[in-house]
């Protein structure tokens, strides 16, 4: 019987690449790691998420993995389940075009124009008083929107759901229309095409908001996919393969699902957080304004590489690119980007008096695609000043905390996104206070 | 350096300084990219709206070839931003459907291809304000009658469509009432 039971237990949880060591010999508590499963366990068996893969390691080592309910339906969700990890495709993006910036290939201060002519004489749009016809005007922007802009969602290019995020809010109203008329895919869904192609009608819309003036979360890192390859004259996913996820031994992180891994992916479900909880089923959904599809990683023409949200991943293989950064760039002897660029992009705010308020909450600044929290005095706190971190759509979360040398992952696939900033607040509690140092 | 007072030297360091200040040139300015040309002629490509842009890019142009013109088009991904560019004044011409005619303002409009539906022949539509747009009005029209004469509207079209759809000369004579 314990054969047996040894025997199921190795196939419910392949092999690691990483042993989990005991929380106590890097620091954490056992007890107290172990409050999580009752968390996470709640949440499933009050049907508010269907599954979830949590992960928390301190100092290099993994201490606490643990996968909690389904998959799928009939499926149990497992360590190695595969996930659309959506925005938190934006800190790989952002390192790849680090890598660029470190080969003398670029320069944060370079016109996106320079790579994309599209970009040149952009224009602000600027709402007039209700009743206007046209509801706007266009103004020359003051500025050309930069590399640096991109990194730092501050180029004023808003995702179109915004509108459905601030349905008061005019400005994102006109923009989620004229995002329609043009066709500009958030990348959550099929799409026909090239990131190339989109861009390109993208850059001759109007900024939403003046360049650098205003934290305004979105479509940057898309535009960030395109330059890759423009200065890399590789395709993205060929570029992100090469650079990035084969150095780091991400080995189940792609833009497009290979058929073999397809049923390692977490089904996305619906909740309403009160107990009413649906697998959505593939093709196009719409929550208002906001349209997505579970069936893009694997449906469709799979020739948009999404630099916004396009990588499926495991939380083995974020924890290792978490690590690359927390490491200052390298990891097992290969280095991805130098201390220097990972200081720039991870421990610098660069948004000035701006607040990375998207995901986090006053009190966050913003480095060169990932959040970072300068202070401890506001609602949202991840544990220390210095942690930096993002999230994605379908309710996934990486965290990173430099100072107590400690990540920590949470991986779900849930819709709407916006009632797990609780859950992911609580987590985030839950793994600063389980440090025994 | 005979006679080189302290006096002298103070005004030298203060213009040495200046141009130092000068030389820090900004590296992001608006000028890196040339000046904007004025669009002449606005256009749009929206998502899903059937129409094929790149033949009716193709007409306006071989017609304002005819007369000698080689106006600046921009096809726009929206139609809002087309429009907005006519109404606005940032564009003197706009490359759309009847609807486009914007209901207030002085407007006028040749139609130039019947459209493949039932009403929704294309047009190019003109601000009656500002020479530019007399200047592309006259020159449009004359040289889109040019082009039915002499084959070369047909060869477009065939191009791009395979065949010229019946009875076309005499479909765009009725919705351009002041041809002869």
């Amino acid at each position: 019987m314990r054969k047996l039971l040894l025997l199921l237990f190795l196939f419910a949880n392949p092999a690691l690449a990483q042993d989990i060591v005991k929380p106590e010999s890097v620091g954490l508590s056992s007890a107290r790691l172990e409050r999580i499963d009752g968390l996470i366990e709640s949440h499933v068996e009050e049907k508010k998420i269907a599954g979830a893969v949590v992960l928390i390691a301190r100092h290099g080592k993994i201490a606490y993995f643990k996968p909690f309910g389904l998959a799928d339906i009939g499926r149990p969700m497992q360590r190695d389940t595969l996930f659309r990890i959506a925005s938190m495709t934006k800190p790989l993006v952002s390192v790849a075009v680090l890598q660029l910036y470190e080969q003398g290939k670029l320069l944060l201060s370079d016109p996106v124009a320079k790579y994309i002519p599209e970009f040149s004489h952009p224009k602000v749009i600027e709402m007039l008083p209700q009743g206007s016809d046209p509801p706007f005007k266009l103004v020359p922007a003051k500025r050309d929107i930069t590399i640096k802009d991109l990194l730092t969602h501050t180029a004023g290019l808003p995702y179109g759901f915004d509108a459905e995020w601030f349905p008061g809010d005019r400005l994102y109203q006109e923009m989620y229309s004229l995002y329609q008329d043009a066709g500009i895919s958030s990348g959550l869904y099929e799409t026909p095409g090239t990131i190339g192609d989109m861009v390109k009608r993208l850059a001759k819309l109007p900024l939403a908001r003046q360049p650098g003036e205003a934290f305004e979360y979105g479509m940057a890192a898309d535009v960030l996919g395109d330059v890759v390859e423009i200065v890399s004259g590789m395709r993205l996913d060929k570029y992100m393969q090469k650079n990035i996820f084969d150095p780091l031994k991400m080995k189940d992180t792609h833009f497009f699902i290979p058929d073999s891994e397809r049923a390692r992916l977490s089904a996305v479900w619906s909740t309403d957080w009160h107990g009413k909880l649906e697998k959505v089923s593939d093709g196009v959904h719409h929550e208002g304004k906001y349209e997505f599809s579970p069936s893009y990683p694997y449906k469709g023409p799979k020739t948009f590489f999404s630099g916004g949200c396009g990588a499926i991943s495991t939380a083995e293989d974020y924890f290792r690119f978490a690590q690359m950064l927390l490491n200052n760039g390298e990891l097992d002897g290969v280095r991805i980007l130098s201390r220097k660029t990972v200081e720039l992009m991870t421990a610098t705010n660069q948004i000035g008096d701006l607040y990375a308020t998207t995901l986090h909450d006053k009190g966050w600044k913003f480095g060169l695609g990932v959040a970072i929290q300068a202070d401890r005095s506001h609602y949202v706190d991840s544990g220390d000043v210095g942690a930096f971190e993002w999230a994605g759509i379908f309710s996934t979360r990486f965290s990173v905390d430099p100072k107590e040398q400690k990540i920590t992952i949470f991986l779900s696939q849930t819709t709407p996104f916006s009632h797990h900033f609780e859950l992911w607040d609580r987590l985030m509690v839950m793994s600063f206070a389980s440090i025994a140092d | 350096m005979k006679g080189f007072s302290i006096f002298r030297a103070i005004p030298l360091l203060f213009l040495l300084l200046s141009f130092a200040a000068g030389a820090t040139a900004p590296r992001i300015s608006a000028q890196m990219f040339g000046v904007e040309k004025k669009d002449d002629i606005a256009a749009y490509s929206s998502a899903g709206s059937g129409r094929d842009i790149d033949m009716l890019s193709e007409l306006v142009m071989a017609a304002f070839a005819e007369k000698g013109l080689v106006p600046i088009l921009d096809v726009m991904p929206s139609r809002q931003l087309a429009r907005y560019a006519l109404s606005s004044g940032d564009a003197p011409s706009l490359v759309g459907l009847q609807e486009d005619i914007p209901a207030r303002g002085n407007y006028r409009a040749v139609a130039f291809y019947p459209g493949d539906q039932e009403g929704k022949a294309d047009f190019l539509i003109f601000s009656r304000e500002g020479k530019r747009a007399e200047e592309l009005y006259r020159a449009f029209n004359a040289g889109l009658q040019e082009i039915l004469k002499n084959g070369k509207y047909r060869k477009i079209v065939e191009k791009h469509h395979g065949r010229l759809p019946q009875d076309i000369a005499l479909k765009l004579k009725g919705l351009n009432p002041g041809w002869k």
